[in-house]
């Protein structure tokens, strides 16, 4: 038990642990500040609630074994997993909630965790590139089985955020820069194909490139084959798609994804009103619970997607900024914690937990300026949210436990 | 350790960890110049954005000024009421069952409030127009505002809400003058606009409601009030420019209340026709009545009902809906003869004295033609100067007058009196009347191909071809009493201000036409309309008055419209310095004298008792009234 305590005493990082109080204290104070309309009188509660076991989870999660998430990694990936399919194999629609006992879950939340430490396990031990992609076949399946369920979901955003804890894992595990280019060169052939010359214009560039990778021995001539068909091909094919197979009705949804302005009564909306909230802040903001924005509905889902808006909107240029720099401090605090420690496991958790803050808090900042699509992701921390609290709790709690410590 | 390597791959992925900061300051900073561009660059917009999502003005009803009589006795006032409203922002969501439960309600008859038809329109309406909230039940009475109360927490999102509305306490009383308001009709709403009108304003839509539109209406003020975003009222922010409303400026009317009282008494509805009488002095009008009448209350009453009384006023075969003293045009008949005497005085071509070369025998021979006087039988009217043949009206002396003088004399003289154009009084779509010569009988006719002839004179010199209205009657006797000028009639006395009551302007008095009469044919004439009523054997008796001087002239009009003549009057007092003109229409009633007269009358003796002239024993009984529709002569 003594040797226990001293090992919470090293664990516990009292910046990391600052930080992610101070904005779990701006996201209570955020959501005060919105009371006054009765539909979210509760929310503070809630939250204030959701951060308690959020803590609990997070003690947890750092207290147990030095080895147990190493040793336990698969068998979570598994078990997190079921809730997904259930939720899959019932959905109707957006259906991406689970209740139990009167709770409700998104078990897509805790897939995420079992999804990291089972990738991390897995590229703990393996060197992977694109010349050497056979030890990537089996965490790519790891990957791949919770991503398509979650898309099925549909969820799209959370589906995208494990794609990119996987792309990081694999700079992480060999992959060079180029490299990870080369892999996602058919998706921007596909973005690309809308323009016929841009599109024309980068095949030939990326035959070339791909050309002289082999030409200086640093890619097979395989690959380099597979690539060069592979950018052909997928543009070719997605204009197809775009014309032959998807309806109009489709097509205007995803172009109302891309461009939401083309909705101005839903999603533009939305998008709008974020913006006249953010913009209406300016410098000093209009001050503690007076965001006329917020207080009067014109903001959908302020407590939730749009709360960096509500932020903006009382808090201003100044608020806004500080706010951004409590969150970039923590994602460094933790990638710092990579310097220090040498075993890569430990190390893949890391990266690939800041990897989701990092993604979450982009894109939703990104989406309520209006720079992105609407894709209905939380902002750490701040966003109102049970799960989403207690995943953020549980991954701050990762980041805890795998700090620097004894080695048994 | 799996992980433990060597220095190298340490070193290597530190590079990774330092890159992997260095991308995420870039996105970081770029979310900051976006912020930066968001909140300082376009901060204001967005704020004014912010602020016109969030504030929004609520217009405040102008209360409508008055119309008022002449002695400031209110005609038509504003009394509050209660609307029933619906609030968009409430109600959605909620249409069906508020559609089926509204359509359980009945009024005191047991009769549906509602038809589904409406509810639907109405809730659509409140669909498409979050901010408006517009009105299921107009002016709800006490029994319906209980029905809402009772079923108030069934109700959610239906309201009270309290608005002016237009009142005419004497109800039908000079209906027709002061007109109605109501919704500003769709095709003219675009041009109405400029003048700050919205859809749904109320607006004078006839008589004095429309001609004074302008100072009645006043303008609407402004209140800044704070909405949400489903558009309910959340407060009333403070420090807002917010504008009270300027309330409508008063019309007092010339119209003397209890004499028009007495013209609506003694012209009820089932007679149709017209009374107007005016001060000849000024133009000023002291009664004008037409019957059938409207009562503007109608136009008042809560949609439904308005439109089925509309309806029924629209379709009347009387057309209640014409002001017959303004709008209905007849043939003056023998009133006309004081006309054809004055243009026989005037011209020169007629003295006082003058005898005609044919007695009238009970007609005349013209040509071929044989044109008969009223009076066919014994005993005749024999041979007359000016003065019988007025009193008697006998029609051969005035075909004579007419060959005499002919029709320029005649229509000039007719025109100095105010006859065969517009007045020019300060109502809507007046009429203009008509009168013939030779090329206006050839133009009309063209169709049929009729030529002039000089017969024709025989009957316009009888008022047989020309059109007048009661309006020109009146002011033609007026004039004709005073002599000198024709003065325009008008309604409006005064523009008053409402708080104080200070006149904003008046109306400047205009003459018509100046008289270049000589005495002797003021003297000639007067004492002509004195003997037609005082006259032992005139024909206006019905109209005379103990010791006031009354002059007027009878006239029993045919007309195709039926078997009895309209019987017409006109009359003015004292003779020798006027203050009161009248004119009587009343249709196929029968002669002037015995059915219009006694209308006149109890005008007139109404007017001397008030002003403390007239002999107590001759005031009006009106116990003992019964509009007579029989006997007497032309």
């Amino acid at each position: 038990m003594i040797q226990r305590s001293q090992d919470i005493k090293t664990r516990f990082d009292i910046v990391l642990f600052g930080l992610v109080a101070t904005l779990a204290g701006i996201s209570i104070t955020l959501l005060y500040s919105i009371s006054t309309s009765p539909m979210e009188a509760e929310y503070w509660k809630k939250q204030l609630f959701g951060y308690g076991v959020g803590i609990g989870a997070m003690v947890a999660v750092t207290l147990v074994p030095r080895r147990f998430w190493f040793q336990t990694s698969y068998l979570l990936w598994g078990a997190l997993q079921i809730p997904l399919l259930f939720v899959s194999a019932s959905a109707k629609g957006a259906e991406r909630w689970l209740a139990i006992g009167g709770f409700h879950f998104q078990p897509s939340e805790f897939a995420k965790l079992g999804v990291l430490l089972a990738l991390a396990r897995l590229f703990s031990d393996r060197k992977v590139g694109l010349n050497n992609l056979k030890p990537a076949i089996v965490p790519f399946f790891f990957f791949f089985i919770p991503f398509v369920l979650i898309l099925k979901q549909p969820n799209l955003s959370t589906a995208l955020s494990l794609a990119t804890v996987f792309v990081v894992l694999l700079f992480w595990s060999g992959f060079t820069v180029l490299e990870l280019l080369i892999l996602a060169s058919p998706l921007v052939s596909v973005g690309l194909s809308f323009h016929f010359t841009a599109w024309a214009v980068y095949n030939i560039f990326a035959w070339l490139l791909l050309y002289q990778r082999w030409y200086v021995r640093k890619l097979s001539g395989k690959v380099a084959t597979f690539f060069l068909f592979a950018i052909l091909l997928s543009g070719l094919a997605s204009q197809v798609v775009w014309s032959q197979v998807l309806k109009s009705h489709q097509r205007s949804r995803i172009l109302t994804f891309i461009d939401p302005t083309r909705d101005p009564g839903g999603t533009g909306y939305q998008v709008l009103q974020s913006q006249v909230a953010i913009g209406s802040g300016g410098l000093w903001g209009k001050g503690f619970g007076q965001g006329s924005q917020s207080n009067l509905q014109f903001l959908p889902e302020e407590h939730n997607d749009f709360i960096f808006a509500v932020l903006a909107e009382q808090f201003g240029f100044v608020g806004c900024t500080m706010v951004l720099g409590l969150l970039l401090a923590f994602l460094v605090r933790c990638l710092q914690m990579c310097f220090e420690e040498s075993d890569r496991f430990r190390n893949l958790v890391i990266v690939g937990a800041v990897t989701i803050f990092s993604f979450h808090t982009l894109v939703n900042v990104a989406m309520t300026l209006g720079l992105m699509p609407v894709t209905g992701l939380p902002l750490p921390f701040l966003s109102y949210g049970g799960s989403f609290v207690i995943t953020c709790m549980m991954l701050v709690g990762f980041l805890l436990h795998m700090r620097l410590g004894e080695d048994e | 350790m799996i992980g433990a390597t060597g220095q190298s791959e340490q070193i290597e992925r530190n590079q990774r960890t330092w890159a992997m900061i260095a991308v995420l300051v870039v996105l970081f900073l770029a979310l900051i110049v976006r912020l930066f561009q968001l909140q300082i660059v376009e901060g204001e917009s967005l704020l004014r954005q912010s602020e016109a999502n969030r504030l929004r003005e609520d217009p405040v009803q102008a209360p409508r000024g008055l119309l008022l009589d002449r002695e400031g006795r209110p005609l038509v006032q504003n009394r509050p009421s209660r609307n029933m409203v619906i609030d968009p922002a409430v109600v959605r969501g909620r249409e069906k069952s508020l559609v089926k439960l509204l359509l359980q309600f009945e009024d005191s008859d047991g009769s549906a409030l509602f038809d589904s038809s409406f509810l639907v329109r109405l809730f659509r309406q409140a669909r498409h127009t979050p901010s408006q909230r517009p009105v299921l039940l107009e002016d709800a009475s006490p029994s319906e505002i209980a029905l809402f109360a009772e079923n108030q927490y069934r109700l959610p999102g239906i309201l009270q809400e309290v608005a002016m509305r237009r009142e005419y306490p004497h109800g039908a009383l000079a209906g027709h003058l002061l007109g109605y308001i109501g919704e500003i009709p769709e095709d003219r709403l675009d041009s109405l606009k400029l003048q700050d009108y919205r859809m749904g304003d109320l607006i004078g839509q006839m008589g004095l409601e429309q001609q004074y539109e302008s100072d009645l209406r006043g303008k609407d003020g402004i209140r800044w009030i704070e909405v949400d975003a489903k558009g309910r009222i959340v407060g009333t922010p403070q420090d807002m420019p917010n504008k009270d409303p300027i309330p409508g400026r008063h019309v007092r009317t010339t119209i003397d209340l209890d004499l028009q009282k007495i013209a609506e008494f003694v012209l009820p509805d089932s007679l149709k026709g017209s009374v107007v009488a005016l001060d000849p002095r000024s133009g000023e009008i002291l009664a004008m009545c037409s019957s059938p009448r409207i009562d503007p209350n109608i136009f008042a009453l809560p949609g439904r009902r308005r439109a089925r009384e509309w309806a029924k006023l629209a379709l009347d075969s009387r057309r209640p809906l014409n002001n017959r003293a303004i709008q209905g045009t007849y043939e003056p008949g023998s009133t006309f003869k004081i006309v054809s005497s004055l243009a026989g005085l005037v011209s020169g071509s007629v003295s006082a004295q003058h005898h005609f070369p044919v007695a009238c025998r009970g007609g005349y021979h013209f040509g071929a033609r044989y044109q008969r006087c009223w009076q066919e039988k014994q005993p005749f009217h024999g041979s007359l100067e000016l003065n019988g043949a007025l009193t008697q009206s006998c029609d051969v002396y005035y075909y004579q007058v007419g060959l005499q003088v002919d029709m320029p004399w005649i229509n000039k003289t007719a025109a100095s009196l105010g006859l065969g154009s517009r007045t020019g009084i300060d109502l809507p779509n007046e009429k203009s009347g008509l009168l013939v010569d030779s090329a206006i009988h050839e133009r009309r006719n063209k169709r049929l191909g009729w030529k002039w002839a000089r017969g024709l004179i025989l009957n316009l010199a009888i008022g047989q071809g020309e059109l007048v209205t009661p309006l020109q009657l009146a002011t033609m006797v007026g004039g004709v009493a005073d002599g000198h000028n024709v003065m325009r009639p008008h309604l409006m006395q005064a523009i008053l201000e409402p708080s104080d009551g200070k006149m904003v302007r008046t109306y400047s008095l205009d003459t018509l036409s100046h008289l270049k009469w000589s005495e002797e044919t003021i003297h000639t004439i007067h004492d002509a309309m004195d003997s037609v009523i005082n006259g032992r054997r005139g024909t206006g008796r019905a109209a005379r008055l103990k010791g006031i001087r009354v002059g007027g002239k009878t006239g029993s009009a045919e007309n195709p419209h039926g078997e009895k003549t309209h019987a017409l009057f006109v009359a003015a007092a004292p003779l020798d310095a006027p203050e009161i003109a009248i004119g009587v229409i009343v249709e196929n009633a029968g002669h002037g004298g015995s059915v219009a007269g006694p209308i006149a009358g109890a005008l007139l003796k109404t007017y001397f008792k008030k002003t403390g002239r007239l002999d107590p024993s001759d005031s009006l009984d009106r116990r003992r009234w019964v509009p007579e529709v029989a006997g007497g002569g032309d």
